[in-house]
């Protein structure tokens, strides 16, 4: 439903936009949109693209605009954002300088999505503008996000009541000779059904020996198999995600210690988390008891991504949970807390859920059962 | 998100052909005066990444260094410990993992020593700007864009691509054939999604895309929704197989007593028909949008080189203004729409290949 004016919300984010420019000396600020990462365009316009190459423009001084590539986006942004400038560049980025100096010449433009700014945008603007400045202000917006209204919150809460139920369904309909392409059809098919918009899985079958999870495969499920797989579906524009291990059949002692190790770090830090607290800290905390257990070794990049990440309307958002950074926690933040690793004990393991950053301390927003599940094997 | 989760095997897929595409992209570097050419993708817009590496990053980035003279290197965000799985999916055998493609795409460059060296980018719609603009300055060139030699190539399909893209269409087909029976009004985008994510998922795609656009609503083919859908509604499906994707749209008619509407698509749907097959290698986009246009008092949109992308294609943006000739073996879709009194939109989209100068619909219900 297209806002007819711009809620509190909307206008509190479009003035964080302005802070950063007069901060930053900037006259102009654009968000740019790959179909990768359209999260900040997302936040900013209401507006979700279907095609790649979407683009908000915010000069200082100035109404907004949205710049689409095609009419038949135009008329889709139309419909729902908050944007009432709304210009299509007919695929052609050539337009794009045009359309800009509709709404202001820039000389010192910060680029949000500096990462994916295709070379022939960047050399369209800076072709038409001699001797504009484009600056990259990607982080800087990002956190703009990163603690999370009320309305934010409870959407990740549905995208976690989700994950719950797809991951029950699953439970339940796991057995011996499922491929794992069959297995990402049966979640994705119930995150339809619970309204998720999109879900991101990846998944590993093995005996024990995966290192790291992956896309499904033809790969069949074996009695004696351990299934990790990570659930991610996405509400209204919100992703939460659970990580979760299966064994098929009862588990070894191996397995089983592997497990306790990698779900009393997540318990740990769950536990322990507040505000105040650096992302560093969570990450060591988790840490701490590989390395108590004597698999301190296993903590590096070469056996693990990290030890969680923020959450939002981008499935991995700041912050890294890694032992470094220092960014520090505020109340209303999500973050992922998973301790997800490679052991030799077992394979590559998982487990991991969203955590709301409370006044004292942490929520775990997802309610699926914990403990390393065995499915009952071939009789 | 999740687009780009291709799990295809690399043993399905001979080196050879892998190196007669390199060599062909040689010969149209050296043609050019390149020394290198760079080639990006992500876990959306892989095409030409994925053509000469059967690498699809499906959640990061990748680019791939093509010198003329040297061995080429394929440079990934991923992390390192997925590597044993990229050595599954790819014939590269010179990776490395960074967060940092610029730096080390230039590092690498630099190694070759040439003098003022030319350097290609591929594809300049989406190749990353600090990736360019690193490789500017640190070999003190000026990066061109090459998207065009490279796609023209592309667009040509082997009789495997072939064969992956009708696959896609069998499963795209079938899983729509099982829709139509569950259609019923008050149905919801999202309950049509979830049938379309199970039949094509159990079947074996590796990714699906829908949008519909349901009782003449304005903003057209859009993502599905919990909106109750009572009198017709327009679905199209893109289904990706192998890495290849395939594309079919039709429009539904829900409402049984809505008798005169379904009389329309029947006229409309044999129009469609006679035009296409009147296609054939040498005609221009111009033409064959003219033609749709002229025929149905509305718009037409024509996408050649469909395939590994499943958004734009090699032409996607010279569609109804450019003199493009066709040819033999290129894949191409073709969504064409009129729109009736009230708003009411019949949609049809197909997938076709130009074979022995005919088309061969590969999405005929």
């Amino acid at each position: 439903m297209k806002p007819t004016q711009r809620d509190g919300d909307q206008q509190r984010r479009l003035n964080r936009l302005v802070a950063i420019q007069v901060e930053h000396s900037l006259d102009a600020l654009v968000i740019y949109s790959s179909m990768l990462r359209r999260e900040n365009l997302r936040y900013f316009t209401d507006f979700n693209p279907i095609e790649p190459g979407a683009l908000a423009y915010f000069p200082l001084d100035g109404e907004p605009c949205l710049i689409v590539p095609l009419p038949t986006e135009k008329a889709r942004a139309a419909s729902v954002s908050s944007i009432h400038r709304i210009f299509s560049y007919d695929g052609d980025v050539r337009n794009i300088p045009q359309l800009m100096r509709k709404c202001f010449l820039p000389m010192r433009l910060g680029i949000a999505g500096w990462e994916y700014l295709p070379f022939d945008v960047a050399e369209a603007i800076t072709e038409s503008f001699p001797g504009i400045e484009l600056v990259d202000v990607t982080q800087l917006v990002d956190v703009v996000r990163i603690v999370k209204t009320e309305q934010e919150i409870s959407k990740i809460k549905r995208a976690a009541n989700i994950a719950d139920a797809a991951f029950a369904d699953l439970i339940n309909h796991l057995k011996p000779g499922i491929r794992e392409y069959e297995i990402v059809a049966r979640v994705e098919y119930n995150i339809r059904k619970f309204h998720g918009e999109d879900n991101f899985q990846i998944l590993a079958t093995s005996s024990g020996d995966a290192r790291a999870m992956h896309p499904p495969t033809e790969r069949t499920l074996r009695d004696g198999d351990l299934l990790v797989t990570e659930i991610s579906p996405q509400f209204e524009g919100y992703f939460a995600q659970i990580c979760r291990s299966i064994s098929i059949g009862i588990a070894s002692p191996e397995r089983r210690m592997a497990y306790d190790i990698l779900l009393n770090a997540q318990q740990e830090a769950i536990d322990r988390v507040h505000p105040g607290m650096t992302a560093s800290d969570v990450a060591r905390i988790q840490n701490d008891v590989f390395r108590r257990e004597g698999f301190g070794e296993y903590v590096s990049e070469k056996y693990t991504r990290g030890r969680g990440h923020g959450i939002g309307l981008y499935i991995d958002e700041e912050p890294l949970i890694a032992e470094g950074n220092n960014f520090r926690l505020m109340p209303g933040m999500v973050i992922m807390i998973h301790p997800n690793t490679y052991l030799p004990l077992a394979g590559y393991m998982v487990v991991g859920d969203p955590v709301l950053i409370t006044e004292t301390g942490g929520e775990r927003l997802s309610h699926s059962r914990r403990d390393l599940i065995s499915i009952k094997s071939s009789p | 998100m999740k687009r780009g989760l291709i799990t295809w095997n690399r043993e399905a897929w001979p080196e050879e052909e892998f190196r007669q595409r390199i060599e062909q992209i040689k010969g149209a570097m050296r043609r050019d005066g390149l020394d290198a050419v760079l080639i990006y993708g992500d876990a959306n817009q892989s095409g030409d990444l994925a053509y000469l590496t059967h690498f699809i990053p499906y959640a990061d980035t990748g680019v791939f260094v093509l010198p003329i003279q040297a061995r080429p290197r394929l440079f990934t965000t991923h992390a390192y410990r997925n590597m044993p799985w990229f050595e599954t999916i790819t014939w590269v055998d010179d990776i490395i993992c960074t967060n940092n493609l610029g730096r080390e795409c230039a590092d690498y460059l630099s190694l070759l020593d040439v003098p003022n060296p030319r350097i290609g980018a591929v594809p300049a719609r989406s190749f990353p700007y600090p990736v360019a603009r690193a490789v500017e300055k640190r070999l003190s060139c000026h990066i061109i864009d090459f998207t065009d030699p490279f796609e023209e190539i592309r667009v040509v399909k082997s009789d495997r691509e072939q064969s992956s893209m009708s696959t896609a269409a069998d499963i795209a087909l079938e899983s729509f054939r099982g829709l139509v029976s569950q259609l019923r009004p008050g149905i919801s985008g999202f309950d049509i999604a979830a049938e379309l994510e199970r039949a094509a998922r159990s079947k074996g795609a590796e990714d699906l895309f829908c949008f519909i656009e349901a009782d003449g609503a304005s903003e057209g083919l859009s993502l599905p929704n919990a909106k109750p859908i009572f009198q017709h509604a327009s679905i199209e499906i893109v289904v990706e197989y192998n890495g290849y994707w395939a594309r079919l749209g039709r429009t539904v008619v829900l409402d049984a007593s809505l008798k005169a509407l379904g009389n329309g698509l029947g006229q409309f749907t044999d129009a469609y028909l006679k035009c296409l097959d009147r296609w054939r290698p040498g005609h221009s986009f111009r033409s064959l949008c003219q033609e749709l246009s002229l025929r149905w008092k509305g718009p037409a949109h024509i996408q050649v080189d469909y395939g590994l992308e499943p958004y734009w294609g090699t032409y996607a943006f010279k569609n109804e203004c450019a003199e493009v000739t066709v040819r033999d073996n290129m894949a191409l879709y073709l969504q064409a729409s009129t729109i009736l009194r009230g708003g009411l939109r019949f949609l049809r989209t197909d997938t076709f290949i130009l074979k022995n100068s005919k088309p061969r619909l590969i999405t005929a219900l």
